[in-house]
C-alpha cells in the first residue's frame, strides 16, 4: 500500500475544498482527507475555527442535515495537530529562517502561512517526514516569501486547490473530466481565489473577469492533458 | 474651479460622457464605421432568417457594446426595418453578478423591461380580439404549460382585481385562496416555470400587435450584458442557468434573437472566451462579431461627429475639432495605446478628450472667448498617467 502524502494545509485552501463537489457526494476536501496525510498547525486551526464558527452559524439556519453537521465533520477530520515542533522551535525557525525572506516585521500578517512554512522545514529536518506538500491559495505570500523558501529549503512543494484537483483526477479515476471542470468553474468564482497572477502575466491588462477565465482555462488544459493519459493505459 | 462651460465651446453639453447616455433623444452614432458595418450585416442577416439565434459581440472593456445595444433598440436605426410594420421590440439586460439568483433575477429584469402594465394591456386585447376561451386555449397551446397559460390569461382580465392578482402571482407563491380562485394546484416554481414563461411572453409579443392583433411576427431582440459574469456563477448555478438559455432560444425559435456582449482584452486567446461562456453555449452561438480597436483615423472622426453632433447653432468656426487642434490630438491617438497600456476604445478617447477640457479649465483657457486649445500640457499629461 503506498503511503498517503504529508499535507500542511491554510484556511482558505480548506475552506475552498470543503465546497467543491467532486462525486460520489462527496466534497473536495473529504477525497483529501481520503489521500493525503492532512496535518495541522495551531495558528490555522484557529483561523479555521473562527471562520467554522461563522459558517456554522450561518448553516444552523439551513435544514439541509449535510450543512449542519460542517462544523462536526470538518473538525473531526484532522489527523492532529504538526506536534513534531513545540512553539519555540517553531518561533526559531520563522525568526531565523523564514524572516530572511520575509520583508516586513513579523506581525500577525501572513503569521499562518509563516507557521506553515516553518513547520514543512521543521519537519523535514526533524526526520518527522521525507516529504511533505504546503497547500495555500495566498498566491501573494507565494510570491513574497513561500516560493523563494521552497527552491531553497527543499522540504516538498507548495500547492494550490487546483493542483489538488489536478492530482485527485491523475490518481482518481472515478472522477470524470466533468467533475474536475465543474469543480475548476467553480473554484474560478470564489472571489477568496486570487487572479493576481493571471492579471500581471497580460501585458495591457485585463478585467478580473477575464484573468478568472484565463485561470480557469490554465488549469482544464492541465486536466485534458492528464485526461490523454486515461485514453492510452 | 468651475465647471465646464459647455457653450463657451459651442457645444450644447458634454460630448464625451464616460457612461453610455441611455435616453433615446441622446444617443446617436459617431465614426466606427467599421463597427457598425459590422453589427449592420448581423442585422440584416438576422431578418433574413425567421430561426431564432444567438449572437456574440466581443470587444474590448469600453468599446461601445452597451451604446450599441442602445443604439439599435431605436427601430430606426435598425437596417432593413423601415418597411416593417410591427417593429421590433429590444429588450437589454445585464447579466445577473450572483449565480444563485440569476434565473429570478433574469426574470425579474425582463419582466420590468417588458413591463407588466403593457404586458396586461397587451393580453387583455388579445381576449378582447380573439374571445376569451379562444385566448386561454391559445396560451395554453403557446405555453405547453396550464399554469403559466391561466396566469397570463388572468393578467388581462376585466376585474382590475383579478388583473393584479395575477401579476402578483408572476413574482409569489399563490395562497389557498389563490389557487381556488385561479383553479390552479400551484404557481410558478423554479427556473424551468420562469424561463417558459418568458418564452410565452415572447411568442406572444412577437404574434400579436400591440393592440391586440393577430402579426405575422416582429422580431424580438434580447441584448445581455456583460456576460462574462458567467465566469462568478459555481458550476451549480451555471449549468442550469446557461441551460435555461439555450432552452429559451429552443423553445421561441423563430424570430427571437439573443445578442451576448462580452468584454475580451485577449483576441489570441478564445479557449478563456469558450471556458467563461461554457461550451454547450458557445456552440450554439451563430454569430461571432470580434470589433477589432478602431484606428486613429476612425478615432479622430468619431471625436469629430460627436462634437459636431452636440455643436450650437451659433458655431462657425473652420476648425472641425475646436476647442481641439485636429494634429495634436491625432498624436496622442497614435501613441497614447502603448504608452499608457490603454486599449484604444470609444471610452479610453471620451475619457482622454474630457481630462484635455478639464486641463485647459483648470488652466483657466475656457473662459470666453476661448480659443484653440494650443498648449501641448493640455494634451500630453494623459501620455503619463
Amino acid at each position: 500500500m503506498l503511503d498517503k502524502i504529508n499535507l500542511l494545509v491554510d484556511t482558505n485552501s480548506l475552506i475552498h475544498l470543503s465546497k467543491i463537489e467532486l462525486g460520489r457526494g462527496l466534497n473536495a476536501d473529504e477525497w483529501v482527507y481520503e489521500h493525503f496525510n492532512v496535518y495541522q498547525i495551531e495558528q490555522i486551526v484557529k483561523e479555521y475555527r473562527r471562520n467554522i464558527k461563522k459558517e456554522a452559524t450561518f448553516n444552523r439556519k439551513n435544514p439541509l442535515k449535510k450543512k449542519n453537521n460542517f462544523k462536526k465533520r470538518n473538525l473531526r477530520k484532522f489527523q492532529g495537530y504538526a506536534t513534531y515542533l513545540d512553539l519555540k522551535q517553531l518561533e526559531i525557525i520563522e525568526h531565523t529562517v523564514v524572516a530572511n525572506y520575509y520583508k516586513k516585521t513579523l506581525g500577525d500578517d501572513d503569521r499562518g502561512e509563516r507557521h506553515l512554512i516553518a513547520s514543512a522545514i521543521g519537519a523535514i529536518y526533524l526526520r518527522k517526514f521525507n516529504y511533505c506538500i504546503i497547500l495555500t491559495d495566498d498566491y501573494t505570500a507565494f510570491r513574497k516569501f513561500l516560493g523563494k523558501i521552497k527552491d531553497d529549503f527543499k522540504f516538498g512543494d507548495v500547492w494550490n486547490v487546483f493542483d489538488i484537483i489536478t492530482y485527485l483526477f491523475l490518481i482518481k479515476k472515478s472522477m470524470s473530466v466533468e467533475f474536475a471542470t465543474n469543480a475548476i468553474r467553480t473554484l474560478c468564482a470564489f472571489s477568496s481565489i486570487p487572479v493576481k497572477y493571471f492579471i500581471e502575466q497580460h501585458k495591457q491588462g485585463i478585467t478580473e473577469f477575464e484573468a478568472r477565465g484565463k485561470m480557469g482555462t490554465f488549469y482544464v488544459e492541465k486536466i485534458q492533458k492528464n485526461n490523454a493519459l486515461r485514453r492510452v493505459l | 474651479m468651475n465647471n465646464i462651460n459647455w457653450h463657451s465651446l459651442f457645444l450644447k453639453k458634454n460630448p464625451f460622457g464616460i457612461v453610455p447616455d441611455k435616453s433615446p433623444e441622446n444617443i446617436f452614432w459617431a465614426g466606427f464605421e467599421s463597427i457598425k458595418s459590422k453589427y449592420e450585416k448581423t442585422f440584416l442577416s438576422l431578418l433574413n432568417s425567421d430561426e431564432s439565434r444567438i449572437v456574440l459581440n466581443v470587444s474590448r472593456w469600453g468599446g461601445g457594446k452597451t451604446h450599441a445595444a442602445y443604439f439599435y433598440s431605436d427601430p430606426k436605426n435598425i437596417p432593413g426595418i423601415a418597411h416593417v410594420i410591427d417593429k421590433p421590440i429590444s429588450i437589454i439586460i445585464n447579466t445577473p453578478k450572483e449565480g444563485n439568483i440569476a434565473p429570478n433575477e433574469f426574470f425579474k429584469l425582463i419582466l420590468e423591461e417588458l413591463g407588466i402594465d403593457k404586458l396586461t394591456q397587451l393580453v387583455s386585447n388579445i381576449r378582447t380580439t380573439l374571445g376569451s376561451e379562444m385566448t386561454l386555449a391559445m396560451l395554453k397551446e403557446t405555453a405547453k404549460n396550464d399554469i403559466i397559460a391561466k396566469i397570463i390569461w388572468n393578467l388581462g382580465d376585466a376585474d382590475p382585481d383579478t388583473s393584479f392578482e395575477a401579476s402578483e402571482l408572476l413574482f409569489n407563491s399563490p395562497t389557498a385562496s389563490q389557487r381556488k380562485k385561479f383553479r390552479m394546484s400551484r404557481g410558478i416554481e423554479g427556473t424551468s416555470d420562469k424561463f417558459r414563461l418568458i418564452a410565452t411572453l415572447f411568442k406572444l409579443l412577437s404574434n400579436y400587435n400591440d393592440k391586440g392583433n393577430f402579426i405575422e411576427s416582429r422580431k424580438i431582440f434580447l441584448w445581455m450584458d456583460e456576460i462574462e459574469s458567467l465566469i462568478l456563477y459555481s458550476s451549480k448555478h451555471y449549468i442550469p442557468f446557461t441551460q435555461a438559455l439555450r432552452e429559451l432560444v429552443d423553445d421561441v425559435s423563430s424570430n427571437f434573437y439573443l445578442f451576448l456582449n462580452f468584454s475580451l482584452s485577449d483576441y489570441d486567446d478564445l479557449r478563456t472566451l469558450e471556458f467563461i461562456i461554457g461550451k454547450a453555449l458557445f456552440d450554439r452561438i451563430t454569430d461571432k462579431n470580434f470589433f477589432d480597436e478602431p484606428s486613429t483615423n476612425e478615432g479622430l472622426a468619431y471625436i469629430k461627429q460627436s462634437l459636431e453632433h452636440w455643436r450650437t447653432d451659433d458655431f462657425n468656426r473652420q476648425n472641425e475639432f475646436f476647442p481641439f487642434i485636429k494634429e495634436k490630438i491625432e498624436y496622442i491617438l497614435t501613441v497614447g495605446p502603448e504608452m499608457t497600456s490603454l486599449p484604444l476604445t470609444a471610452r479610453t478617447i471620451n475619457k482622454w478628450c474630457l481630462a484635455f477640457l478639464n486641463k485647459a479649465n483648470e488652466m483657466g483657457l475656457l473662459e470666453p472667448p476661448v480659443s484653440e486649445l494650443n498648449d501641448d500640457e493640455i494634451y500630453n499629461f494623459v501620455l503619463a498617467k
